[in-house]
């Protein structure tokens, strides 16, 4: 059985980024307030240069203050969650792992959930949600590492582990927290969403994530050689052990930076990667290309359906959940002919 | 290409298993390691491979301590083939030879055209050209060996360390593997193989290491180290070396069996 092509690679990149633009600019378009794809080409253009304004205060308000971010978000956060996924799944060499399976999407959301109880601001959730995510997939990879037999089972047995120590944590913030202000706040962004982001959440949120993406882009041929045996890469000349190290803190940068900015949004991490792996197969050359750009268009759509379908805001944990689940079920059901993906 | 062992020593803690190993490796000879399990034949390819780098001893390859090269330049000098396996994720054949060229060791290293090319070289010499596309994880356990073998030798080092590379293949596979790595002896590789056939090192290789715990105990011509006094011994079973061809070769066959027969 032939494996995915270059030739394949190609025409999969040029339909992703062609889908790309249409959602970024339909979605800019679409809302409840209506704007026209002219009226955005001025706005972008009147930041650069003079144009004159044909645009209503309110229409500018809701593109810059309200659009823009929060599409531009779901964006990077569909495409630093897939990712940062398929590294993962990489570094650990094995198809079923994520950030929500080896604890990172845990301790990231106790992280956040601590910076919102401190009331520190955006940037410091960011790192807050950081250093705690990297604490959870450190003990997560040293526990695995000790129950060397069997990784898999490690993987998932130290992944509930101390994915449930950090829910715990998460849980005991919310009891502590302020019941008007600060607990609903924390239950809402738990859910996942990108309500009422704003032009510097969408600057920093893209610094922090091209800072974690750009590395592992220049890396993704050697990361084939990490899928391998240990001393079967080291045998061909690389330093296993700094390369690892460098792919899981810029995949944890991903992870933390996405859920500080947007909550917890589940499975895209999983489920992003393998649809990439069937259509483009498994080299992350162009594994890791096709994943962002599919987790961007994937949280773009689940992100208007948030937003448009219903009169009330959906949290788009839910959403992603809805389609994730049943995927991994259907991973796990069909294990031992799909594994190879 | 010459490989250098003196005085080697390595514990699992208070375990130990190499006690004392010394030998040479001459360029261009197929040398085959026997031992029974836990013999310590592993752990001697380990820390010629640096995995477990933690010995005591002197390790020289071409006269240079192995310990004093880094990743990059002992990959370069020494391609280590291990058993087939199926790996967590289906890369083309292609793709698995193609992780061996490393060489401009640059850490944003990309595969360029030349590497392609090394690549391609490297399947055809192995007969399977054709194999590119195919998924390593879809092809039978010999054709994933012989993808192996063309992967270290994409990686352009001509010191081979094979660790029993044909312990999971048919009868026939085997044969074939063994056939196209004693051509690659001839062609100027040097090969140091394990195995737990004492027929295949008879057959096939120039001399053989045979390691009984942790000690060498006995190096030198197959026909004059697996004698039926050593096999019985490193084995734990009574084994008899029949002379067939008036006695240009030799096969062994377990000294019960030839009883009952």
């Amino acid at each position: 059985m032939k494996v995915k092509s270059s030739n394949n690679y190609r025409s999969v990149i040029s339909v992703l980024i062609i889908a790309l633009i249409f959602l970024l600019l339909i979605s800019l378009v679409l809302g409840r307030y209506p704007l026209s794809l002219l009226e955005i080409g001025r706005l972008f253009l009147s930041r650069i240069t003079d144009v004159e304004q044909t645009w209503t205060d309110s229409s500018e308000a809701i593109f810059f203050n309200v659009r823009l971010p929060r599409i531009g978000l779901a964006a990077l956060v569909g495409a630093a969650l897939s990712v940062s996924g398929a590294c993962y799944q990489g570094m650990f060499r094995n198809p079923l792992v994520s950030s929500d399976i080896i604890g990172a999407s845990s301790g990231a959301a106790f992280g956040a959930a601590l910076g919102i109880l401190l009331g520190v601001g955006g940037g410091l959730i960011s790192i807050s949600a950081f250093i705690f995510s990297a604490l959870a997939v450190a003990l997560v990879y040293m526990i695995s590492r000790i129950l060397r037999q069997n990784q898999v089972l490690g993987l998932v047995l130290s992944g509930i582990m101390i994915g449930s120590i950090f829910n715990a944590g998460t849980s005991f913030l919310k009891l502590i927290a302020d019941p008007n202000d600060q607990l609903p706040q924390i239950t809402f962004w738990l859910m996942g969403s990108l309500n009422g982001k704003t032009l510097d959440e969408l600057y920093y949120g893209a610094i922090l994530i091209l800072i974690g993406l750009l590395p592992l882009m220049g890396l993704r041929w050697k990361m084939n050689l990490l899928t391998m045996d240990e001393k079967e890469a080291q045998s061909m000349g690389v330093a296993v052990g700094p390369l690892r190290l460098i792919v899981i803190v810029c995949a944890t940068l991903l992870t933390a930076t996405s859920i500080a900015v947007s909550g917890m949004i589940g499975w895209i991490s999983l489920v992003i990667p393998h649809f990439s792996r069937l259509l483009v197969g498994s080299d992350f050359r162009r594994l890791l290309p096709t994943s962002m750009l599919m987790g961007a268009c994937f949280l773009l759509i689940v992100d208007n359906i948030s937003r448009l379908a219903y009169t009330a805001e959906i949290p788009l944990g839910i959403l992603t959940s809805l389609v994730g689940a049943p995927f991994y079920l259907y991973l796990l059901l069909s294990r031992r002919t799909r594994m190879n993906i | 290409m010459s490989l250098e062992i003196e005085n080697l020593h390595f514990s699992y803690g208070e375990r130990k298993v190499l006690d004392g190993i010394s030998f040479v490796l001459e360029e261009g000879s197929f040398v085959c390691l026997l031992g029974a399990n836990g013999s310590g034949k592993s752990t001697l390819f380990s820390c010629i491979l640096q995995f477990l780098p933690k010995y005591e001893g002197s390790i020289k390859l071409n006269g240079r301590e192995l310990a004093e090269l880094n990743t990059r330049e002992r990959a370069e000098q020494i391609a280590y083939i291990p058993q087939s396996h199926i790996p967590a994720f289906n890369f083309s054949c292609l793709e698995v030879v193609l992780m061996a060229t490393q060489s401009n060791g640059s850490i944003f290293y990309v595969p360029d055209e030349k590497a392609e090319e090394t690549a391609h070289e490297a399947l055809s010499r192995v007969g399977l050209a054709g194999f590119e596309d195919r998924g390593y994880a879809r092809i039978s356990g010999g054709e994933r060996q012989l993808v192996l073998i063309a992967r270290a030798l994409a990686q352009g080092s001509k010191f081979l360390i094979m660790d029993e590379p044909t312990s999971s293949l048919d009868y026939g596979n085997q044969m074939r593997i063994l056939s196209m790595v004693r051509d690659l002896a001839d062609e100027g590789y040097t090969i140091f193989l394990s195995t737990h056939h004492p027929d295949q090192a008879l057959l096939f290789s120039d001399a053989v290491i045979l390691l009984h715990d942790g000690k060498i105990m006995s190096q030198g011509r197959a026909d004059e180290v697996l004698t039926s006094e050593n096999l019985s011994l490193i084995y734990g079973l009574e084994v008899e070396l029949v002379p067939f061809m008036g006695g240009k070769m030799f096969t062994c066959i377990p000294a019960q069996v030839l009883k009952e027969t």
